[in-house]
């Protein structure tokens, strides 16, 4: 158990700075992800977390105790690394028991210790192999039971599923949210899949280029991200990003207005943004946020109602733009399109049943409650819907 | 080039040509290596000694028989065993000291790297010379020995005798010294690249799991070389006990049969002796000693399961 707290950490290679002045309070017992591309500084953040890197500047706090200085073999901590880092020499046994016998641990307790940890990570069966003869899913396992063998308050992860399979990589998911919920440990994870960091984490920490871009629950990162990059790297297909212009219409109406595309907007939000016409901005969009239909022959295309759009059934919704169908992707449970929007593609989530194809011109529909504004040049958030 | 070539020989000459073209090759192989070890073996069973060149003959294991029954070559194996022992030991520890060391970052590594092979590089002669240049009776550090015996002398009231080379004790272990001086390189080399092949994440992990740095050493980097510390350790026995060269120009086997290694007992039996006949005897017997180690060497380093088979 332990509250992790990082004051204004920074860290210089040279002339490189891999981590710029990140402040963070990690809560006992919380699964925090940091996310982020590989050179996001992600890593050797973890790194200065468990000490195996000392920082430039700035403190790492565990509970009242500054461990700025302390070595990691003093620091409550236990690690997992991408390559497991498994001693090839030891016994799967004494793999996982090294740390115990390092600190001085009796024999007879390193055994019923080392059992225990086994049992949890169900390796009670490989206990006497070397870890060359397991398969990469097994090793993964020891490199777990390793970590929690010995009860640390901080628990850090680096990576841990990427050099697994797609198949194990989800079962293992699993198993560390479990391991999660059992044990009572502040965790800590690095990971460049954004997947894996909503789904395991209580709180996403997003980083690029060394400082964070966004601090928030899976939810309030995927829904309300802070600017471009966040909205871009989290969530699967990326969000579908439009260049605009904001203008306001003689009755009074905003809209976001750019090739090919004409998006209203709600009074009150562009209001609360405080934004004047003819500002230029990114209009973001989740694939599952945009419906598609079927162009109608009527020549005001503007009064039309969304027939598929996500969600919000009977909302009057109303066409954006003409859009022609570029690439078809059905993926079982769901069916992508790509469409080409005044030049640019968009992503779009649509039913399986949907038959839409290559060349047709589709009706594309925004989900008004679910757009993203961003400024033109910082790519910073304008709008929070929420 | 086919085309210049007459059409009938072609497919002659597809069978031979790979043969031919080797030929000159197989022929050297086998006129200095094959003939030699061929003949030395067959002389080895003869009685064939050059001060009566009239008396050549065969008389099977005599030869082999005279040899093990003779105190000179027990003598001789006994230093050559301690000589090897001593050396292999010395190499390893001191070889795998400075690769650790030089396996760390600092100003001037590479120099330092290229400067280590030096020694490496001479021959055993020069490097025997150049101790005889140290130890011997003029030698610079034989005198500074002298002076530090007369000091502890004089300060303890005690009398120590140093009679330098002169002393069988101090001969042997110089000789190794000079011997070790100039292996350490090479080992050293190979313990460095094993040490560079060690992932520092076996580090980092063995940190986390509270490993002190004498700790780290001998459960992570020690296992780690245990390959390269048996390829060493081979190599060097077998240099041990062949050492000859830097014993013939430092000791050149005194005082007395101080220094007299196996090697050197060969030598003596062929070329003051002039018997050939026993010499090559003594050769097979170190042949016999060296690959007998090896393979104990080799299936220790199978039975580790280090070696994937």
């Amino acid at each position: 158990m332990a509250r992790v707290r990082l004051n204004n950490l920074t860290k210089h290679f040279g002339d490189v700075v891999a981590v710029d002045d990140v402040s963070l309070d990690i809560a006992d017992r919380e699964f925090l992800t940091l996310l982020g591309p590989s050179g996001c500084g992600k890593t050797t953040l973890l790194n200065m977390i468990a000490g195996l890197e000392s920082p430039t500047a700035g403190e790492v706090w565990f509970d009242d105790r500054n461990v700025t200085a302390v070595p990691p073999e003093r620091r409550d901590i236990a690690m997992v690394f991408q390559t497991y880092a498994l001693y090839p020499h030891m016994h799967v046994f004494d793999n996982v028991a090294f740390g115990l016998k390092m600190r001085g641990v009796p024999a007879e307790d390193r055994k019923k210790l080392v059992q225990a940890a086994a049992k949890t990570m169900e390796i009670e069966h490989l206990l006497d192999r070397k870890p060359r003869a397991l398969s990469g899913g097994q090793r993964q396992r020891v490199a777990l039971a390793r970590a929690i063998v010995r009860n640390p308050g901080v628990f850090l992860l680096d990576e841990p599923l990427s050099n697994l399979d797609a198949q194990l990589r989800v079962v293992m998911r699993t198993e560390l949210k479990r391991l999660h919920g059992e044990l009572e440990m502040t965790f800590v994870y690095v990971t460049h899949d954004q997947a894996e960091s909503l789904i395991l984490s209580d709180r996403i920490v997003v980083m690029k280029e060394g400082t964070i871009q966004q601090i928030g629950t899976p939810e309030s990162i995927y829904d309300s991200p802070a600017n471009t990059f966040v909205a871009g790297f989290v969530g699967s297909p990326p969000i579908n990003l439009l260049k605009g212009v904001l203008e306001q219409t003689g009755g009074g109406d905003w809209r976001v207005v750019g090739e090919g595309f004409s998006c209203g907007m709600a009074t009150s939000m562009v209001e609360r943004m405080g934004q004047s016409a003819g500002r230029e901005v990114s209009l973001g969009v989740r694939a599952e946020d945009i419906g598609v239909g079927e162009v109608q022959s009527t020549a005001n295309s503007d009064s039309e109602t969304a027939s598929e759009t996500g969600g919000q059934s009977g909302t009057q919704v109303r066409s954006v733009g003409r859009a022609e169908v570029v690439v078809r992707e059905p993926m079982g449970s769901d069916l992508f399109l790509t469409v080409d929007v005044g030049g640019s593609n968009v992503k779009v989530r649509t039913r399986p049943e949907n038959r839409m194809d290559r060349g047709d011109n589709v009706e594309l529909y925004f989900d008004p409650g679910k757009i993203h504004l961003f400024d033109g040049e910082s790519g910073e958030a304008l709008l929070d819907i929420r | 080039m086919t085309v210049l070539r007459p059409f009938h020989l072609m497919s002659r000459t597809r069978d031979l040509l790979p043969l031919l073209l080797n030929l000159p090759a197989v022929i050297l192989l086998l006129a200095f290596i094959a003939y030699p070890i061929g003949i030395s073996f067959w002389m080895s069973l003869h009685r064939y000694n050059l001060r009566r060149p009239d008396q050549v003959y065969f008389h099977g294991l005599e030869n082999y028989a005279t040899i093990l029954a003779s105190s000179e070559f027990w003598n001789a194996l006994w230093i050559s065993l301690y000589f090897t022992f001593m050396a292999v030991l010395l190499v390893i520890v001191i070889a795998m000291a400075i690769a650790l060391l030089l396996h760390e970052s600092f100003r001037g590594r590479g120099v330092v790297r290229a400067l280590l092979l030096i020694p490496w590089a001479i021959p055993g002669v020069v490097n025997g010379l150049m101790w005889v240049g140290l130890l011997g009776d003029y030698g610079a550090f034989n005198a500074m020995l002298e002076d530090s015996v007369a000091a502890v002398n004089y300060l303890f009231g005690i009398n120590i005798v140093y009679t330098g080379m002169a002393s069988p004790f101090v001969a042997l272990n110089a000789a190794i010294g000079a011997h070790v001086w100039r292996s350490v390189p090479f080992a050293c080399i190979i313990f460095l690249a094993a040490i560079q092949a060690i992932p520092t994440e076996q580090y980092r992990a063995a940190r986390v799991d509270g490993a002190t740095s004498w700790n780290r050493f001998r459960f992570i980097t020690l296992p780690w070389l245990y390959h390269a510390v048996l390829v060493v350790a081979i190599f060097e026995t077998m240099n041990g006990f062949r050492a000859f060269d830097l014993i013939y120009a430092l000791t050149g086997g005194g005082p007395g049969d101080a220094t007299h290694v196996i090697a050197w007992q060969t030598y003596k039996e062929a070329f003051a002796r002039l018997d050939f006949g026993g010499a090559n005897a003594y050769s097979y017997l170190i042949t016999l000693i060296t690959m007998t180690l090896a393979i104990i060497y080799i299936r220790l380093l199978y039975r580790r399961g280090l070696v994937q088979g």
